[in-house]
């Protein structure tokens, strides 16, 4: 190696920053927004349950026990809409939302919940998976898939 | 080296967009799944109180919160739930969770707390010697709330 190309490749390593940042520059808002990994209806599939009562409240309280089992602290309550937003922070922070909804006159209750770990979106069946068992758990209700 | 590695030389990849450090979808489900200590962690949370009162308890524990120089950050009285923030010595929040019991005249108060911070700086504090003292301060906050202290 000469020792005249030993600056031409430190300034490139220095470029490498300036080359990433730039990259972030090219943003597509058009593609950016709306990007999802799964379509509506099987990203609504894997992240859906229904439990067979419809006291919403409980239900609510059930979803609160279970965001503090993980280790969960909440941000947004809003009991009369029936959503959830939490944080946990650690090695990647993972946000979640959780809502609920009670169809008037129905004795159920749709559980849904989405979020993201890291920079990631949760878009595989398993941790929605996971989740919906410690709420069944806490809730001693079977969580059933939707049709 | 392992990708693993990488993100542990790296912490800050991710935040500088590539995606080589994404979790993986165990990682996902193994950070939503609800393990054998979690019992144990939640005994060490909860304490019983015998009162049927949850809006005195909840302005009791929200008392205690100001007592330690906590800020709200919600306070969601129809479901017996406070969380609080402090910035100092380092980021700290603290979730209060309140539950009547359908079978007697009682009142479980469950507190868990969290570090504010990327990476090994947050996450669940889980010292079980960390709630006896949230406590015995609520207890005491009991007390001078009831005296209008």
């Amino acid at each position: 190696m000469t020792s005249d190309r030993l600056p031409r490749r430190a300034a490139l390593l220095a470029a490498a920053p300036a080359l990433l940042a730039l990259a972030g520059c090219q943003w597509d808002s058009r593609q950016q927004v709306p990007a999802a990994t799964n379509t509506q209806a099987a990203q609504r599939a894997i992240s859906t349950r229904v439990f067979d009562t419809g006291d919403q409240g409980a239900v609510f309280r059930a979803v609160l026990a279970t965001l503090q089992d993980l280790g969960f602290v909440v941000d947004r309550a809003d009991p009369a809409l029936g959503t959830v937003t939490a944080t946990r922070f650690g090695q990647q922070v993972m946000l979640l939302t959780v809502t609920l909804r009670t169809p008037p006159g129905a004795n159920r209750t749709v559980v849904r919940a989405s979020g993201q770990f890291g920079l990631t979106e949760l878009s595989d069946p398993a941790p929605f998976q996971r989740f919906f068992e410690g709420l069944s758990q806490a809730l001693f209700l079977q969580a059933n898939a939707v049709d | 080296m392992h990708r693993r590695q990488l993100c542990a030389a790296f912490p800050l990849a991710p935040a500088a967009g590539l995606g080589a450090c994404a979790p993986t979808a165990e990682q996902q489900a193994a950070a939503l799944s609800i393990t054998d200590a979690t019992a144990t962690r939640r005994a060490a949370q909860s304490r019983l109180f015998d009162t049927t009162d949850v809006r005195f308890l909840l302005q009791s524990a929200v008392g205690v919160l100001q007592d330690l120089g906590y800020t709200l950050e919600e306070a969601r009285p129809e479901i017996g739930m406070v969380v609080g923030r402090r910035a100092v010595p380092s980021p700290v929040r603290v979730q209060i969770v309140l539950r009547r019991l359908p079978a007697r005249p009682a009142i479980v108060v469950r507190v868990s707390a969290q570090a504010v911070g990327a990476q090994a700086f947050g996450g669940p504090l889980s010292d079980p010697a960390l709630y006896p003292q949230f406590f015995d301060r609520l207890s005491q906050s009991v007390f001078l709330t009831a005296h209008d202290i």
